[in-house]
């Protein structure tokens, strides 16, 4: 009884273990927490994220800097002196009245004391208040010169054409127009050629020529700006003197950095509109040349139009290219910022005033260092906007193919 | 190309898939001989032996033994050129040939017959290897060997085609322009000929459109040729056949031009790349005329130079350069051209009390512009009292007159100096003094007087006895115990060359020059007063000597060593930081990521992030890593004083986020290609997400991320407008030892070479640059070897 009673217990048992067995298999089955998964996943995480936080950090860095800039002050002499001592309390200045008369509101600047000015009593006499911008009042003697603060507004940045920054000129239009200019020549080479190229490539030439053509352009994409820089200066300026232009051209010029410029877009151009063109179906090349149409009326009237927003969005990304290299600019194009139309004069582009400035040891929350983060916007804002473009252009001229 | 193929499916269309997959092995057969060939090019116009400097190399001397000593006369040039790219191109000069074969083909028919003798390339008796590289041999050979099986046979000539004539007549064009333009510079006439088809071809085409358009018949005049072919449809006629011929002619004329056009566009790459390949090579090695100051034979007229011991060479330094010129070259050579010379020899008095600086209007109060110019250590007595006065405020007869108690009275001073007056205080009392009222705190003694040896030469050697003395203390003898005990003999050596006996080269030619004009080169130098004493030595400015040496500021003895170890810190670093980075990011994004919109913010933001130019992540390196971080990237943090944060680390980080979005894009593909099946059947024996990423999916793609890793590296090597923005140096003497030294990479080198016009630079320039390349050569070669046989092995 009790033997049978405990077998029975037994074999109960074994059956329930099994059971609770099951059960925990079962159990073990749903999701066990996996914290070391976890962190993986979240470093992993974090790694993703860094390139997010590149861009803020450009973002940031850029607009934080540039703000620097515009806030800050630089000083013009106003040519006119002070003509009764002060004392570190006076408030009421008197001038000779022969220079430049502040604003109310203007920062001016005595000596080391910065100080605002209240109220114009005359032309020369004013009221102000004084070691504003964290300078202290004190004494100055008569016969001391007054300088007038001034903040580079953002329209003067925008619109001006001189890029002096001793003489407190910032005007961006310099620069920006011998980015235009140098790009502007770059892409007059690079787009027929480079699109030339990539309809050659996807159309005409058999596997084994595209073979050869496809790393040759490959190789012209993998050479270093700075050589196409050498190129430019020690070749095609000589080049361009001995046979164009004997005089009119200098030694430093917009036109051999652009033609050098060009040269090194075509592989970005070929190769994106190629992709562009090899992705029209082949069924529609067959149509057209079923109804007859020769290769070329096959690719400018089936082809192109088919491949269009590729096509548009690699000369883009040409022109963004363009704006953005900085080499051969600042080896071929010149030094010293220069708004001109002539692509025979030196001129220097955005990306080549920054190259230029920030060589060697700049000095932290100089004028110099500041007005390289206002450049950096403005050419960031111009890449973006390019960007934006071809994206738009991606998806209004987008024909979508099966 | 031409029209009778249209309706056949196009060549390869079928494996477009396959060419997209990167170069074919041929490609790579020819980087390779890309690669010997310019290494071969290297050893023929490297100097031969090391001994005879003077001497052209070998190569030059054979093809200079000639009654001329000119290699070529210039048109050799074109002819050559010529005939290797017939060689290489046959096809393309089919039509030429055909044109040149008009007088043959006519003088049969003239006479009756069919066929002439002409001579021909017998075929190679070889088969044709299918595999790549015998197949590329084979074609070598075959060039190579054609001259040796010219065989006159029976050849009856085809029929000229009009499309044969016409392309004839187009190169024809093209080539009398190119003579035109060819007016004894070779280069320039080649990339005339670039910019003519290049631009030039693209202006004629549109003229021509434009004028074909013009001839368009205008709606009036086809008024009648529309209602006759409504006449004759509705008679049932169609156009006569002759119409129908002309119209598909003019269509076939305006098709095979466009197509000549868009090949065009391929070959105006491929000159591109040539000439500018060839202008490469161009500049590195040639004639120049060297000179010295004073020549190395009178420096020592017993033994050559370069024999001489390091003692020897000392006691020439002691002879021959005066105090200062050898305190300059201790400078140069131990501290740096650069070096600050306030901790050289001290502050400026300006440096000392800026807001004292010379201003007319307030004389009595400012220094006086020659006495703020002078050093502290410098100054006499008269000058100690002006500046003692008008520095710190104490009345001048005080000075003049009273002791320092009493002239310093309330003030800090040594005691042991109370009694004297300032003009009997030595200069060092009167820095001590100084420094101790100074009213900045930067103001110490070696501010004033410079740093002693022992800190200016910290971690360098120098004798125990001049560890106090300052630098402009020092005597000749002590300079030169300096140079010996730092510098090996071979650096002594090429001091010497540079600065005594100041080697330099007057004027360089470029190789083509050398090659054709040696008698030109002769006379320039014979005109000349400079180049005449010189002597004519052809150089090879690309050696391994010039890579091996360290550089220096003059391009006679200036070399790539500097730079390069500081590109390859920059670039180890880079890869160590992108390579993690990247891999993380692509394996989040492609194995753990949800479909949600921060997901698809971060996939758009990598994808814009490439397009963003490379001088903008300059800016941000400068203003996060060197100036924000600057206490961890100049090495502060673990006890490194001299430095900023214009650091190799600072360099790498910025290049890293520079090719973080690359490298991401290119792992993100690789490890989309690795099969979903492999994954299935890890998570089916149970590993978890990370056992299956870990050990089944990265080792699979880990041939694509390694190719994107390098190619993005080899892109990182050749990058300057960043680096020159973050604070890499155009000149720098000492080698980068670590993440937190200074550098110059090859490319800042290149640049600051490049842009400096005196003679030789560019050369140099040009030396770096074949370098940069080979080096890019190498790594993409071996990016593509890589991918080659770990995708094979992968299939496999």
């Amino acid at each position: 009884m009790t033997l049978e009673t405990s077998v029975e217990t037994a074999g109960f048992r074994t059956a329930a273990d099994r059971l609770a067995g099951a059960t925990d298999a079962y159990s073990s089955l749903n999701k066990r927490p996996r914290p070391f998964e976890e962190l993986i996943r979240l470093s992993l995480f974090f790694c993703a994220l860094v390139s997010v936080l590149t861009t803020l950090g450009i973002v940031v860095v850029l607009s934080t800097e540039a703000l620097n800039f515009f806030t800050r002050y630089g000083f013009r002499s106003a040519e006119q002196l002070l003509i009764q001592p002060v004392s570190a309390e006076d408030t009421i200045l008197y001038f000779d009245g022969k220079g430049g008369v502040p604003r109310v509101g203007q920062i001016i600047r005595l000596n080391e004391e910065d100080m605002r000015v209240l109220r114009l009593i005359d032309n020369r006499t004013f009221e102000v208040e004084r070691g504003v911008l964290g300078s202290r009042p004190e004494p100055h003697r008569a016969n001391t010169t007054l300088f007038l603060g001034e903040q580079v507004s953002i329209i003067e940045f925008l619109t001006g054409t001189r890029w002096v920054p001793q003489g407190a000129d910032f005007g961006v239009l310099a620069l920006v127009m011998a980015t235009l200019i140098t790009s502007l020549v770059a892409m007059l080479v690079a787009g027929p050629i480079g699109l030339g190229a990539a309809i050659f490539i996807s159309e005409y030439a058999s596997a084994r020529l595209r073979g050869i053509l496809k790393p040759i352009l490959e190789i012209l994409a993998a050479i270093p700006t700075v050589v196409y820089g050498y190129f430019a200066l020690t070749f095609i300026t000589p080049l361009l003197r001995n046979i164009f232009w004997q005089s009119e051209i200098g030694a430093y010029n917009q036109l051999s950095a652009g033609l050098a410029m060009g040269i090194m877009i075509i592989p970005t151009i070929a190769s994106i509109s190629e992709d562009a063109l090899s992705a029209v179906p082949r069924s529609l090349r067959e149509g057209s040349y079923g109804l007859g149409a020769t290769r070329r009326e096959t690719v400018f009237r089936v082809l192109i139009p088919a491949a269009l927003s590729g096509i548009l969005a690699a000369f883009i990304l040409g022109v963004s290219r363009a704006v953005g290299e900085t080499m051969i600019v600042a080896i071929a194009s010149g030094a010293g910022p220069n708004f001109s139309l002539n692509p025979l004069e030196a001129a220097e582009t955005m990306t080549g005033h920054i190259a230029r400035i920030s060589t060697g040891d700049l000095s932290f929350n100089s004028v110099d260092y500041n007005s390289l983060f206002a450049i950096g916007l403005t050419l960031f804002a111009i890449t973006l906007v390019l960007n934006l473009i071809s994206n738009l252009i991606r998806r209004r001229f987008r024909e979508v193919y099966q | 190309m031409t029209e009778q193929s249209l309706l056949r499916p196009k060549r390869g269309a079928l494996d477009a898939t396959q060419a997209k997959r990167g170069l074919p092995f041929w490609a790579l057969t020819l980087i390779l001989i890309g690669c010997a060939v310019l290494v071969i090019v290297a050893w023929l116009l490297a100097p031969w032996v090391a001994e005879d400097d003077t001497a052209a190399p070998i190569g030059i001397q054979l093809i200079n033994e000639g009654a001329t000593r000119n290699f070529a006369p210039m048109w050799l040039i074109p002819i050559g050129a010529f005939l290797l790219i017939y060689a290489a191109l046959p096809r393309l000069f089919y039509p030429y040939l055909q044109l040149l074969s008009i007088p043959f083909r006519l003088l049969p028919a003239l006479i009756g017959i069919g066929s002439i003798n002409v001579v021909r390339v017998a075929p190679l008796p070889l088969k044709k290897p299918r595999s790549g590289s015998g197949r590329a041999l084979h074609t070598l050979a075959d060039v190579l060997s054609a001259p040796l099986r010219l065989r006159p046979v029976r050849y009856t000539p085809p029929p000229i085609s009009a499309k044969a004539a016409r392309n004839s007549g187009l190169l024809m064009l093209l080539s009398l322009l190119y003579f035109w333009l060819y007016q004894g510079q070779i280069l320039p006439s080649l990339l005339a000929a670039l910019s003519a088809l290049g631009i030039g071809f693209w202006v004629v085409f549109a003229v021509a459109l434009a004028v074909i358009n013009i001839w368009r018949i205008t709606p009036e005049e086809a008024q009648p040729i529309v209602e006759e072919i409504v006449e004759r449809r509705e008679g049932g006629l169609m156009p006569p056949e002759s119409a129908l011929a002309r119209t598909l002619r003019a269509r076939r004329v305006t098709a095979s031009g466009w197509s000549s056009a868009f090949f065009l566009a391929n070959v105006v790459g491929l000159v591109a790349l040539i000439v500018l390949l060839l202008n490469i090579i161009n500049q590195s090695f040639g004639y120049a005329v060297v000179n010295y100051a004073i020549k190395p034979s009178e420096l020592s007229p017993d033994k050559p130079l370069e024999t001489l011991s390091e003692a020897e060479l000392a006691r020439l330094l002691e002879d021959k350069v005066n105090r200062n010129r050898l305190r300059a070259i201790v400078r140069d050579n131990l501290l740096g051209r650069q070096f600050s010379q306030i901790r050289l020899s001290g502050a400026q008095v300006i440096n000392i009390f800026p807001e004292r600086a010379f201003d007319p209007e307030r004389s009595d109060q400012t220094f006086s512009r020659a006495l703020g110019d002078k050093r502290f250590s410098t100054l006499n007595a008269r000058e100690l009292v002006t500046v003692f006065s008008l520095g710190l405020g104490i009345p001048r007869e005080s000075l003049e007159n009273e002791p320092i108690s009493v002239a310093f009275s309330g003030k800090a001073f040594n005691p042991a100096i109370a009694d004297k007056k300032l003009s009997e205080l030595s200069i060092l009392e009167a820095a001590e003094l100084l420094a101790a009222n100074a009213p900045r705190p930067q103001v110490t003694v070696d501010y004033l007087l410079g740093d002693p040896i022992e800190k200016l030469f910290e971690g360098r050697n120098f004798r125990p006895e001049v560890a106090e003395k300052r630098y402009d203390e020092l005597a000749i003898g002590e300079y030169i115990d300096l140079l010996e005990d730092n510098l090996d003999t071979t650096q002594l050596y090429r001091i010497i060359l540079r600065d005594v006996a100041q080697l330099r080269y007057d004027r360089a030619w470029t190789l083509i020059e050398s090659l054709t004009n040696y008698q030109g080169i002769l006379a320039e130098k014979e005109a000349s007063d400079t180049l005449r004493e010189g002597d004519l030595q052809f150089k090879a400015w690309l050696s391994l000597d010039f890579i091996l040496t360290e550089l220096t500021a003059s391009p006679a003895t200036t070399g790539l060593r500097t730079s390069l170890i500081g590109s390859l810190w920059v670039i180890i670093l880079t890869i160590l930081i992108a390579l993690p980075l990247g891999v993380g990011a692509a394996v989040y994004l492609e194995e753990y990521a949800e479909k949600n919109l921060l997901n698809a913010v971060i996939e758009t933001n990598i994808r814009n992030l490439a397009g963003v130019p490379s001088i903008i992540y300059g800016m941000l390196g400068l203003a996060i890593f060197v100036r924000a971080l600057e206490q961890l990237t100049s090495g502060a943090f673990i006890g490194i004083t001299d430095s900023n944060g214009r650091t190799v680390i600072s360099a790498a980080f910025t290049m890293a986020l520079l090719i973080l979005p690359v490298v991401i894009i290119n792992a993100q593909e690789a490890i989309r290609a690795v099969p979903s099946s492999i994954r299935e059947a890890s998570y089916g024996v149970g590993a978890t997400k990370w056992q299956t990423t870990a050990r089944q999916v990265l080792p699979a793609a880990f041939p694509g991320i390694l190719t994107g890793l390098i190619l993005s590296v080899s892109r990182a090597i050749g990058e300057t407008a960043p680096l020159l923005v973050v604070g890499g140096l155009t000149f720098t003497l000492i080698d980068p030892n670590g993440p937190f030294s200074k550098f110059s990479v090859v490319p800042i080198q290149i640049y600051s070479w490049t842009a400096d016009p005196a003679t030789g630079f560019r050369n140099v320039a040009a030396a770096a640059i074949i370098t940069l390349l080979i080096v890019l050569l190498l790594l993409n070669t071996t990016a593509i070897v890589l991918r080659q046989r770990l995708s094979k092995s992968l299939r496999g």
